[in-house]
């Protein structure tokens, strides 16, 4: 099977003082549509920059970027913009809710704007929000609350669901849950989910992992046998 | 690392700067105009010596009089003139003007003693005796040119004596020149011409020919170190006042006495004089009648004389005639004894004898013949003798005949010398009389005191100062607080937002002076700049703006402007204070924190559900994004107030803006478009004209011409306001009340009902009414010009706006003559063609035509939208700046929402019309609450600025407000422009920090 998302030798460079540094060197793999995959590597590794490019916050300086077959190293903003409304959803390791709006309409925000959104409500009560529809989230756990931004994620209907840290923020079996709530929407929805983290630990639940050193994928390995959350601890 | 804060956040630095700039450049700016406005005009006065007095001599004023005036301590110099108020005509543009025509001695215009200083603005001064300079008034609206020629119009009441003051009647403009003795566009008051003098003409000393001073310019001892628009000066003033008047009281009865002494002397000499020749004439006459008598007398006695003679010789003559009738009978007897004698001879001649009887019969007979004939003789000689006296008789009476004819002819004469004497008596006599009156008629001399203070030039811009004043209180404290308000926002925010530098600082042991001290020098840095950098274009800028604006109305040199310090230091530390004090406070709050809890996040606000959302079915008809937009705006109280404020400010300073040009504006059009229908208003010298005057009657009959006309009686009333002030009021009784409100629409401003008006009304302007306090119904006494008062009861208010008017109708007051006509033009005639039709009439003494008026008062009025662009400016800048201020803490705050919608795939279009949203909604509520404050403020500022004799409109009119709210749509587009801009450059990356 091609790739459903391919990176093709990317690299991305920044200037610091006189300096050219590259964050993303010669990168290249490729991801299937369905998968969980973990993008894994220590701090400055070059994850950020490879989650800007993959969620379309950020262009390539070099080689091609696709998802499902469409280059998206050379999209305009506007085409950018396009692309992170409709196929990226994005889960933040901070949440980032507004604070304003309640779990619903956290949710509504971003079904607003995309073609085929699902519907909130279900998508909340999929999340096991029924009951904390209409809270704040200042009223919300931080569980809850991520719980909220996946929700808000997934009713978007993204063809890939971007995690960046999703458990950062959160306690031990919290994050737990949360995992384990991801790898249940990869599996339910048929989503493909990329969760990108420094936690080694989780990496036995991906069905692939991508190893990221020194703006390189140093490694990809395919577990055809992953281990369920519950197992793993960290 | 102030400054390095500083460089980072450029923008919000800026912001703060020039926020606190426009606030503090307003304010300094406004409050400074009054002083600078008032120094200048000050500073001019002194540096050309302007009078403190101008005393006026109604019998003139003599060397002896001035010397007594320098006398006093209380006077420091005087400066005496021939001054006169009077009618000039250029023939070149056929217009008349009231002018004051001023003697001067132009070669002491430098020297110390001189009053009243010049500055030469054209030309040159007057060289010779029939050479002018010019001052006017409102060098704006004139169109008087060098070399254009002035003569002293024969229209003018005192023609003759003015005429004979003066070498030479025309006079050339030469130069045009500045004084204080005219400052004002209203020009001063006069009796002469149309009341108003607008026009200064002076020309050299020597080309007056009058004897003595009409007027003596006066400055007061220590009136230079005052300003005149301060209250030590008005104290001065009236106190030297009576000093002034005891010496006027003194001089005046000498000068009177000397006057009405000469007069009379002049009256008694000539009276001398006629009695002399009155005396001489009336003995001629009494010796021609003496002699007339006594000829009469002789004559009666001569007459006398013949008719005794005639009486004797009547006498005699009858006696003759009985001895004849005794003859006569003699005769018959004789002739009857003739025949017996006869025969009786004939008897003795024949010899006979005869008897004795016979004989002595012949005897007798013979001797009463002899008898007879002595008889005859006797009486022929006596007839003959009485014949000849009766011959004399008659001559003698032919004698006295003619000398009486010649007496008689005498007599008539002397009668006729008479008569004329008398005539000529009576005539000598009541001319004499006549002389008496006059000089009886001289009034006492009497000196009036006319301060600089009273004058309409000073007392107008004095009031229009205290205006200025009065609206720099209002404008710039609002700008202020504003000001104030969003800088302490943006310092609010600048703190909370380094809340995490301050906890790292805190942490790594910096004490709490210490970082207080780097908030409070960011603080302390952009309030004093900004008070500097405002305070710096905020006195010059504003007072020039405005004074310049007035300057429109005023002739004075250019306000000069100053750096108050006084101001600058008030202004600067409040604001400082301010400011540096709630950068305190804000940063005490965060400070007293424990380091720990500084390096979380502060907890964001949470959302909450609003008021709005209770009520289902509107919240549930609001699309999602409104949604959100609603509950933002109620989420962030202090911003979305501050916004409010702002926008509501911004909005009622442009309707005030507009609105004032739109009451100003406004009142010429409904003054002389529908309150005023006529189009001239004429005086004739006499109401008779109708019968005696062709030219006029002709004119005003001339359909093509004139469309219809009416006659009115017309005076200057005078009475009391609230204050106590004396305010004047024009008189107008019509002669056909009926017809009236044809020329003068009267009706009522709030109901814009007609007000009745018939044989007993009496209507009154709507700001005379407010003035004096009077209601319909109420009774008010009026003074007239003749002295006479009059109380009337008020039976209508009436809309109006120049000047002040008191119609009254016939039985309210009988008026002694309705010689003033308001005259319809006919459709399509020329103003001035008519205009001069109406003047070829030699008993019209003045013709004002509306046209004229409306024009003159538009122009004036046009300086106003200079204080309209000033506000829009200011309006421009405070809601920029605001929106800006605000906006720019709403994205600072939100950036990592923005951020995470972005992230989330809004467009640009979209994220700013996130924001957006709230800022266009929040400006709309500003809008809203802009209304009834602009309403206020407009009318607050009309109140202030109205001038006494005129009222503004109160309306705003409906464009306004659009063009109002369009301009602060505009500015909140741009503000919204700009913004974009820091939208679209937040990084995406934003979404993933962690703070905030």
């Amino acid at each position: 099977m091609a790739g459903y998302i391919e990176f093709q030798n990317v690299s991305k460079f920044y200037k610091m003082g006189g300096q050219r540094i590259s964050a993303l060197d010669d990168m290249n793999f490729e991801i299937a549509k369905g998968e969980f995959c973990v993008i894994v590597g220590p701090s400055g590794a070059g994850k950020t920059t490879l989650l800007n490019i993959l969620g379309g916050m950020d262009r390539c300086d070099e080689g091609r970027v696709y998802l499902d077959g469409r280059e998206i190293g050379g999209l305009d903003t506007r085409g950018l913009t396009e692309y992170r409304r409709y196929d990226v959803g994005f889960v933040f390791q901070f949440y980032n809710l507004v604070q304003n709006l309640t779990a619903l309409e956290n949710v509504e925000l971003a079904s607003e704007i995309c073609r085929d959104p699902l519907d909130c409500r279900a998508v909340l009560r999929e999340v096991g929000l029924e009951d904390r529809m209409d809270n704040f989230p200042a009223q919300l756990s931080g569980g809850e609350q991520q719980r909220v931004a996946i929700a808000r994620a997934l009713a978007k209907n993204p063809k890939v669901l971007l995690c960046d840290e999703p458990t950062g923020a959160l306690d031990y079996s919290t994050g737990k849950t949360i995992l384990q709530l991801l790898h249940d929407t990869c599996r339910r929805f048929g989503k493909t989910v990329i969760v990108i983290t420094h936690n080694q630990a989780i990496v036995p639940m991906a069905d692939k992992v991508i190893s990221v050193k020194n703006g390189k994928a140093v490694r990809v390995e395919i577990n055809n046998d992953p281990e369920p959350i519950e197992r793993i601890e960290w | 690392m102030t400054r390095r804060s500083i460089r980072g956040s450029l923008s919000r630095f800026l912001s703060i700067l020039s926020i606190i700039a426009l606030g503090a450049g307003f304010l300094a700016g406004l409050i400074s105009s009054t002083p600078d406005m008032q120094k200048t005009a000050d500073k001019y006065f002194v540096s050309h010596n302007a009078y403190d007095y101008d005393i006026t001599g109604t019998l003139g004023l003599t060397a002896g009089d001035i010397k007594a005036i320098s006398g006093l301590s209380e006077v420091d110099k005087v400066m005496p003139v021939y001054k006169r108020d009077m009618t000039v005509e250029n023939y070149a543009d056929k217009e008349k003007y009231t002018v004051r025509m001023t003697a001067f001695d132009f070669a002491a215009r430098n020297s110390d003693d001189f009053i009243n200083r010049s500055d030469l603005l054209k030309g040159r001064y007057p060289e010779k005796d029939n050479e002018c300079v010019l001052e006017i008034s409102n060098i704006y609206t004139s169109n008087h040119k060098l070399g254009e020629e002035l003569t002293i119009s024969k229209d003018d009441r005192d023609y003759d004596e003015i005429r004979g003051d003066f070498k030479y009647k025309k006079f050339r403009v030469v130069g045009i020149v500045r004084t204080p003795m005219f400052i004002s566009a209203h020009g001063e008051v006069t009796t002469a011409g149309d009341g108003s003098v607008m026009l200064g003409v002076y020309v050299r000393k020597q080309a007056c020919k009058a004897s003595v001073y009409t007027d003596a310019y006066v400055t007061l001892t220590g009136a230079d170190k005052l300003s005149r628009f301060s209250d030590d000066y008005s104290d001065l003033v009236s106190s030297d006042k009576t000093v002034l008047k005891d010496l006027g009281r003194e001089r005046s009865s000498i000068r009177s006495r000397e006057v009405i002494g000469r007069a009379q002397q002049k009256v008694d000499k000539v009276e001398k004089k006629y009695q002399k020749k009155k005396a001489e004439t009336s003995s001629q006459l009494a010796d021609a009648a003496y002699k007339i008598n006594a000829g009469k007398q002789k004559l009666n006695s001569s007459e006398d004389k013949i008719k005794a003679s005639e009486a004797a010789l009547k006498e005699q003559s009858s006696s003759v005639d009985a001895k004849e009738d005794q003859l006569d009978a003699l005769d018959k007897k004789l002739a009857a004894g003739q025949a017996y004698v006869d025969q009786l001879k004939q008897l003795r001649d024949s010899g006979a004898a005869l008897t004795e009887e016979q004989t002595a019969a012949v005897e007798a007979y013979d001797s009463g013949m002899a008898q007879l004939s002595a008889g005859r003789t006797a009486i022929a000689s006596a007839r003959s003798r009485i014949s000849a006296a009766y011959k004399k008789l008659a001559k003698a009476q032919a004698a006295i005949d003619s000398s009486r004819a010649e007496l008689a002819a005498q007599e008539s004469k002397y009668l006729q010398a008479r008569a004329k004497a008398e005539k000529s008596f009576a005539g000598a006599e009541k001319k004499l009389r006549d002389a008496q009156d006059e000089v009886d008629k001289i009034k006492n001399a009497k000196w009036y005191l006319n301060s600089f203070e009273d004058s309409v030039g000073f007392s107008n811009y004095k009031s229009d100062v205290d205006k200025v004043s009065a609206v720099a209180k209002v404008f710039p404290v609002f700008f202020f607080l504003v000001a104030v308000l969003v800088a302490l926002t943006t310092m609010t925010r600048l703190i909370d937002e380094e809340r995490e530098l301050i906890g790292t600082l805190k942490s790594l042991g910096y004490s709490r002076r210490k970082i207080m001290q780097y908030y409070m020098s960011y603080a302390l840095e952009a309030s004093a700049g900004g008070c500097v950098i405002g305070m710096a274009l905020g006195f010059p800028l504003f007072p020039k703006i405005i004074g310049n604006a007035y300057t429109m109305m005023y002739d004075l040199p250019a306000t000069e402007t100053e750096f108050i310090w006084k101001y600058a230091v008030v202004i600067g530390l409040v604001m400082i204070i301010s400011i540096l004090g709630t950068t305190y406070l804000a940063c005490a709050r965060t400070l007293r924190e424990r380091p720990a809890m500084l390096l979380l996040p502060e907890a964001p606000s949470p959302g909450k559900r609003i008021l709005l959302e209770r009520i289902g079915p509107l919240w549930r008809r609001l699309s999602f994004t409104r949604k959100v937009t609603c509950r933002n705006l109620f989420r962030y109280k202090k911003r979305f107030l501050m916004t409010i404020i702002g926008v509501a400010g911004c909005f009622a300073l442009l309707i005030t803006g507009f609105g004032v040009r739109d009451s100003i504006g406004d009142i010429v059009h409904k003054q002389y478009d529908e309150l005023f229908h006529y189009d001239f208003t004429v005086e004739v010298t006499n109401d008779k004209w109708t019968a005696k005057d062709k030219t006029l009657a002709d004119t005003l009959g001339n359909k093509d011409l004139v469309k219809s006309y009416i006659s009115y009686f017309s005076d200057k009333a005078h009475t009391e306001d609230t204050k106590g002030k004396d305010m004047d009021i024009n008189v107008i009784s019509p002669q056909n009340d009926a017809a009236f409100t044809d020329f003068v629409t009267l009706r009522s401003r709030s109901t814009g009902k007609n007000v009745p008006f018939g044989r007993n009304s009496a209507v009154i302007n709507e700001k005379a009414a407010e003035s004096i306090g009077a209601k319909t119904g109420d009774k008010v006494k009026f003074t007239l010009s003749s002295d006479k008062s009059i109380t009337v009861k008020i039976t209508g208010i009436t809309e109006n706006y120049v000047a002040s008017y008191l119609y009254l109708g016939d039985n309210v007051y009988s008026a002694p003559n309705h010689r003033h006509l308001m005259v319809k033009m006919a459709k399509g005639a020329d103003n001035d063609k008519v205009m001069e039709k109406l003047l070829d009439s030699s008993r019209v003494s003045y013709v004002v035509s509306t046209e004229y008026v409306k024009s003159n008062f538009a122009d004036s009025v046009k300086s106003i939208n200079y204080i309209v662009i000033v506000l829009i400016v200011c309006a421009g800048a405070l809601a920029v700046i605001v929106l800006y201020n605000l906006t720019n803490v709403n994205i600072c705050e939100r950036k990592k929402e923005l951020a995470t919608i972005k992230v989330l795939g809004f467009f640009d279009r979209e994220v700013s019309a996130y924001i957006f949203r709230e800022i266009n909604m929040l400006a709309g509520i500003g809008i809203l609450f802009g209304v009834p404050v602009g309403i206020w403020l407009h009318k607050f500022v009309i109140r202030t600025v109205e001038v006494n004799s005129v009222m503004f409109g109160q309306n705003i009119e409906w464009p306004s407000y659009l063009y109002a709210a369009g301009l602060t749509v505009l500015f909140t587009i741009f503000v919204n422009l700009i913004m974009r801009r820091k939208i679209k450059d937040i990084d995406m990356v934003e979404s993933m920090k962690a703070n905030d």
